[in-house]
């Protein structure tokens, strides 16, 4: 037998059959070469098995995350990118800055699968808020929302369509709006107080570190921060408003979901307004 | 997530991305982005040229995700995708993988024959990874570290699997060199494990 090169790493495996191996074994007692070969391959592959799991760097995903964003978004134009829903009406967004004098009002629902289920009903629960005429103030997060409720992958679209649903006139927020939003205060920014669960203001600050640090600070204007879990692991979930700058009303909603214990992105997922 | 008992596939994650699901792509990347970092710090030697390059490939990957047609496994063509980044970055940094480490120049040989003591902790396996060709480095890296089967791995390098075998024998005998370990050892002292996912 001439140096079974071709075999020797089969034959450090274990995993050439018994005949091969045979073969192999009786050449390695006359060749010193194939037999210092494989002891040293021996020693390299235990030794190569030795290397663990490195820990990943918190946010290396992010670029690709919202390229991803981009991507759907730039190749589905007009098509929702989440839930498959029809195509919006353009003006959906326009309506709203449009009614000038009118709040810009924003409505949570929070029907969710799992979703808010320590507010003490299944019904949909609407949180209005009420600002300035001026289109730029977009809704903003004043607190983290503190939920009993485990989010998954498969729930985040549904959860997404109904953020956007709530956004829209179809899902008669003007009805609400004109019972919820009394107390507009035109100077004030408009927030979105949540009624229907305990919130930690303090966490705030915390939270939008750990979701910049996930997501390389996303854009948008932070409109709502939830904790709660995600997948069975504690998780921020920060929904952004994003609009095209210069005073226009905001085009796309995004959910960014990040775990609490190293701000990992976990998940990411866009919807047009 | 990984352990969910009703895990998406990441064919159909694929599929639901391309359908226009953002969210889809983002549980890919949480998927698959330790595995994507980790082969790129065996292969790159360094923790910062690990995380360029798994970003780089995490972004490619997600640009090429409409040519994956689902004619091999979702990591095989992940790993292909991951290893042109390093790749790339080998190719632009002209250099070497470089460890870290203070005492590495003035570290002594440990003895030739002491593979008794050939126990290296896996910073000193790292450090001698670095200093295997980069094509052997590549073919442990993905046969000894991932465990990925040899044909796999010749999906993976467009290889034939005559070649990847030929690599990872040569390649685990620089390693055991660059250890300082003398031609002593017994062979078939690999885990049983490592042993299945082989043929």
């Amino acid at each position: 037998m001439s140096h079974p090169d071709p075999l020797l790493a089969d034959y450090v495996d274990g995993t050439l059959d018994p005949s091969t191996r045979a073969e192999v074994d009786a050449h390695l007692r006359t060749c010193a070469r194939c037999r210092g070969g494989v002891s040293l391959a021996t020693a390299g592959a235990n030794a190569a098995q030795r290397l663990g799991e490195p820990a990943t760097p918190a946010g290396l995903g992010g670029a690709a995350v919202q390229e991803a964003t981009r991507l759907a978004a730039e190749r589905h134009p007009e098509v929702t990118p989440i839930a498959g829903r029809g195509r919006r009406r353009p003006t959906t967004s326009r309506v709203l800055a449009a009614a000038g004098a009118a709040a810009l009002v924003l409505l949570v629902v929070v029907a969710a699968p799992k979703l808010g289920q320590d507010s003490g009903g299944s019904a949909p629960k609407e949180i209005a808020a009420a600002g300035p005429s001026a289109p730029t103030a977009y809704p903003r997060a004043s607190a983290v929302e503190i939920q009993h409720a485990d989010y998954s992958f498969e729930a985040l679209p549904g959860v997404v369509t109904q953020f956007r649903t709530a956004l829209s006139p179809e899902a008669g927020f003007e009805a609400t709006a004109s019972g919820a939003a009394t107390a507009a205060d035109a100077s004030a920014v408009p927030q979105i107080p949540n009624r229907n669960v305990r919130t930690d203001t303090a966490l705030l600050p915390k939270a939008i570190d750990c979701l910049n640090t996930a997501f390389d600070t996303p854009t948008g204007t932070l409109s709502r921060m939830v904790r709660a879990e995600y997948a069975g692991r504690p998780a921020y979930l920060g929904v952004y408003l994003i609009g095209p700058g210069a005073d226009l009303p905001p085009t796309l909603l995004q959910l960014s979901v990040a775990s609490v214990d190293d701000c990992r992105p976990l998940a990411q997922t866009t919807a047009k307004l | 997530m990984a352990d969910a008992p009703r895990e998406t596939s990441d064919g159909e994650l694929v599929r639901r991305f391309l359908a226009g699901d953002a969210g889809a792509a983002t549980e890919l990347i949480t998927r698959h982005e330790r595995r994507v970092y980790a082969v790129c710090l065996r292969v790159l030697g360094n923790p910062d040229d690990a995380a360029d390059a798994a970003q780089d490939a995490l972004l490619a990957m997600v640009r090429k995700l409409d040519g994956f047609r689902g004619e091999a496994a979702f990591t095989t063509w992940l790993y292909r995708v991951a290893m042109n980044a390093c790749y790339d970055h080998l190719r632009r940094a002209q250099r070497r993988p470089v460890l870290h480490r203070a005492d590495d120049a003035t570290a002594p040989e440990p003895a030739l024959d002491d593979h008794a003591e050939a126990v290296a902790d896996a910073h000193d396996v790292a450090a001698a990874l670095a200093q295997v060709p980069e094509d052997f480095r590549v073919a442990i890296v993905l046969a000894d570290v991932h465990d990925l089967p040899y044909d796999e791995i010749a999906k993976v390098l467009d290889l034939p699997v005559g070649t990847v075998k030929s690599r990872v024998h040569r390649g685990r005998m620089a390693l055991a060199k660059a250890l300082g370990i003398g031609p002593a050892a017994e062979p078939t002292n690999r885990s049983p494990a490592s042993k299945e996912t082989r043929r």
